[in-house]
């Protein structure tokens, strides 16, 4: 779908007028998010990346972790979450997959078959994780409402990619790929 | 979670409360099959509540139309506050759900 910038935005491309301490509490949330350090750097990628897709955030798309990449979240690894259970991802990053889908569309039934198999791949400290990176990839919901999440701040390479580093205090850096 | 409570508590602060009740049994009445306690009586909030279900439901599938005929009734920035707040409270609601069911708990 195309999506215009549906409110006011400032010559930095966001939102103007919006109250400054709620936006600075939920930047702190995000950033507090990103410094957890249970899950692998690949299955935190492919949570985000298929929050990304479920919620067509155009930047999120656009934007590849670099310590995922290191880590081997190859293209051709990010290129079967769109059908995963039909790949050939490891059992545990499918898991994950579930449970990012069925956080966005209906946790409230989330199958007991479900819990069982997230607690046989993932420890409670990894699901911790794992369920408020959903969350923060999940702000994404709010640019895509708004009509701000475009890449035209993004410095994409010539295939539309660019990377994402997060600093120790959780901060994010997009720099060309 | 402290910190998204905290964005829920500033939120509180900075939204419209008949607002915010109504965004909040929206997403309530939604994910939990509750029964909701308050309804949209106003153009205005009619236009936000279908705004905040479909964020609920598919974001991905809100179009312009649907977006600018809540944002009129919102000059200054606010309709972006309430748009944050209407996310706080489903990260809220979703993640307690999640958490119940996976962990016994909050995350």
């Amino acid at each position: 779908m195309t999506r215009a910038v549906r409110v006011l935005v400032g010559a930095d491309g966001r939102p103007v007028g919006r109250d400054a301490e709620l936006v600075g509490i939920l930047a702190a949330y995000q950033d507090a998010v990103v410094r957890s350090s249970h899950l692998d750097p690949v299955t935190t990628e492919l949570v985000r990346l298929r929050c990304a897709r479920q919620h067509d955030c155009r930047i999120c798309q656009s934007l590849r972790l670099t310590d995922a990449r290191e880590a081997g979240a190859s293209d051709d690894v990010l290129a079967k979450i769109d059908h995963y259970e039909a790949s050939d991802l490891s059992e545990r990053h499918k898991v994950a997959l579930r449970l990012v889908d069925t956080f966005i569309w209906r946790p409230s039934e989330m199958s007991d078959e479900l819990v069982g198999q997230a607690r046989e791949h993932f420890s409670p400290e990894e699901l911790a994780e794992l369920l408020v990176d959903i969350t923060k990839w999940s702000t994404q919901k709010i640019h895509v409402t708004l009509g701000t999440d475009g890449t035209d701040r993004v410095p994409l390479n010539e295939t539309g990619i660019a990377l994402l580093t997060f600093d120790e205090a959780g901060s994010a850096r997009v720099t060309s790929a | 979670m402290a910190l998204l409570d905290a964005a829920y508590a500033r939120a509180v602060e900075c939204i419209d409360p008949d607002l915010l009740a109504l965004v909040t049994d929206r997403i309530t009445v939604t994910l939990t099959d509750a029964r909701p306690e308050c309804s949209a009586e106003s153009d205005r909030d009619r236009a936000v509540c279908s705004v905040v279900d479909q964020m609920l439901i598919d974001v991905a599938g809100l179009d312009d139309a649907t977006v600018q005929a809540a944002a009129r009734y919102f000059p200054d920035g606010e309709f972006a506050d309430l748009v944050m707040a209407s996310y706080i409270i489903e990260a809220r609601t979703r993640l307690g759900i999640a958490a119940e069911r996976l962990l016994g708990g909050v995350a």
